[in-house]
């Protein structure tokens, strides 16, 4: 039986995936954490196979950053990531971070064991994209890498010329490009579009993370 | 137009005329600092100044070192603010005119425009400031409204799940099919019942030190002396330390027991972290995970010490009040 080990802070989402666990003929539930950080030394101390492990938890501890650590230190545990948000840099993160699988919570249910079932297999299951967000006149489909990019760093950094330093370009750059967004999205300034990014959780400020194109 | 006729056409009176039609003030001085040439807008500006006629290069320099009261000179700066409500910049150059004679030339130049853009510039970047800070703020908190959100959408597709359960089950029952236990109506109410149950059975709420333990049961037992801060951040990273420290103790030290003493004192918290393992050989190199720690507590305001050697020690102090330990 395949022991599972769930991250998840959100109670009732917690809950929810035990009781897939408990009630497949596969899977046995190893435990269950809400924070992220603890779960090297739990898969330290007790036997795991898989872990479906949230991105944000508790205290906003990234569970991308602990399938990094777990997956160097413990090969052989499968991870599958999940989460709810459609922050356009989680499957990157995610597939750096070395995590086996990635599952978004909001599609069927069903699908958690079939991804379960597939990655224990030793297949790779990703979605092909972040989900699609309507940003204004378009889509995030028509934003290029490069344009989320300086997006995410404009509403880190607050100001161009920070931002232009972080990525190692010109303000002017940053501007062209912001330019470009505003006149895709058609959203008259820079401010109401960092408003809806934000309030569609495309991007999801972290002043603590470094910055990788 | 020969050289002979612009000559005769610009005769002193012409060039004096487009001198005074200038919007710019300007003005000569010879080198012995008496004026010798002066428009109409620089002899209003000097007017305005000084209140009288300037005829000399130091008296004008002085003037424009302090005005007089119809105007203004913030700061000592580059702009004056007459009472018109016009802004001005004055420029000096030093000049060689026929005969190699050395005149200065000021040349006063209307900014009012200019300088009103700047203002509004100026304005609109506070404002700017004051929104980015805005969108800070509310990322902080987009973590915060997503969790509740996925918890709202579930609570959403219970619901939903039990209403079409019922609505199944009554349409099957009432065409008296009878239904059996692996019926899918059954196994939907089931799962749900038992979503429901399982929320209602939650154990008393876990604190992060309650959840560490027992995550490390079986292996390393902690053991804490006093209690952890009232204050939530200092709470937070005593336990992360320790989670740290607990990591460590098991990969290198073979640790079984890890003792965790914190005491408050004037308004901070000290954490003293020690183990029953090996001690190290040597100093300790602090690698990632140290490295990361110490970050987040000198961030918090907080201090980190690591003791090698004869045992391994980490003391952690952290502030419990407003105020920082580090500048």
């Amino acid at each position: 039986m395949t022991k599972v080990l769930i991250v998840e802070d959100q109670k009732m989402a917690r809950d929810n995936m035990v009781g897939y666990v408990e009630a497949s003929e596969n899977y046995t539930l190893a435990g269950t954490l809400k924070n992220a950080g603890s779960a090297e030394v739990f898969c330290a101390s007790h036997p795991v196979d898989l872990i479906l492990m949230d991105v944000c938890t508790e205290y906003d501890e990234s569970g991308l950053e602990a399938a990094a650590v777990i997956k160097k230190r413990y090969p052989s545990i499968k991870i599958i990531i999940v989460t709810s948000m459609v922050e356009c840099s989680f499957l990157d993160r995610a597939r750096e971070a070395s995590a086996d699988s990635f599952w978004y919570k909001e599609t069927e249910t069903e699908e958690l064991l079939n991804v379960m079932d597939r990655t224990m297999a030793g297949e790779r299951v990703y979605p092909e994209r972040t989900p699609e967000v309507k940003l204004g006149l378009t889509t995030s489909y028509h934003l290029t890498g490069t344009e989320l990019l300086v997006l995410r760093t404009l509403m880190e950094s607050g100001n161009y010329q920070e931002a232009a330093d972080k990525i190692g370009c010109t303000e002017r750059n940053i501007r062209f490009h912001l330019n470009n967004i505003l006149d895709k999205t058609g959203y008259r300034n820079r401010f109401e579009l960092c408003m809806a990014v934000s309030q569609k959780k495309l991007i999801i400020v972290d002043p603590d993370r470094e910055l990788s194109e | 137009m020969s050289i002979f006729n612009i000559r005769k056409k610009l005769g002193p009176d012409a060039i004096r005329e487009s001198l005074d039609n200038l919007p710019s003030g300007i003005c000569f001085f010879d080198s012995n600092g008496f004026l010798k040439l002066c428009n109409r807008t620089m002899h209003k500006l000097s007017f305005e100044l000084s209140g009288h006629d300037v005829q000399y290069l130091k008296e004008f320099e002085e003037v424009l070192k302090s005005p007089g009261n119809k105007c203004t000179r913030p700061m000592n700066g580059k702009y004056y603010f007459m009472a018109d409500g016009t802004v001005w910049m004055f420029a000096r150059k030093r000049i060689l005119g026929a005969g190699y004679q050395r005149y200065t030339e000021y040349i006063a130049s209307d900014v009012s425009e200019l300088y009103a853009r700047m203002d509004e510039l100026g304005n609109n970047n506070k404002k700017l400031l004051e929104m980015a800070s805005e969108i800070k703020k509310m990322s902080a908190n987009v973590l915060t409204i997503a969790r509740e959100e996925e918890t709202l959408s579930m609570k959403m597709r219970v619901h939903d799940e039990m209403g079409r359960s019922l609505i199944a089950a009554r349409r099957l029952l009432s065409q008296g099919v009878l239904l059996e236990k692996d019926n899918p109506v059954i196994e939907s109410w089931k799962s749900t019942i038992e979503l429901l149950k399982r929320g209602n059975d939650e154990p008393e709420k876990k604190d992060m030190l309650d959840e560490l333990r027992e995550a490390c049961k079986g292996m390393l037992n902690i053991r804490l002396k006093g209690t952890l801060p009232e204050k939530e951040e200092a709470a937070y990273l005593i336990v992360v330390a320790t989670r740290e420290c607990v990591t460590n103790a098991m990969r290198y030290a073979n640790a079984t027991e890890l003792f965790l003493e914190v005491t408050q004192n004037e308004g901070k918290a000290i954490a003293k972290i020690t183990n029953n393992g090996t001690p190290p050989r040597g100093w300790i190199v602090e690698g990632g995970g140290l490295s990361s720690l110490r970050r987040k507590i000198e961030r918090a305001g907080g201090l980190m010490e690591i003791r090698s050697l004869p045992t391994f020690e980490l003391t952690v102090i952290l502030p419990c009040d407003e105020w920082r330990l580090m500048t």
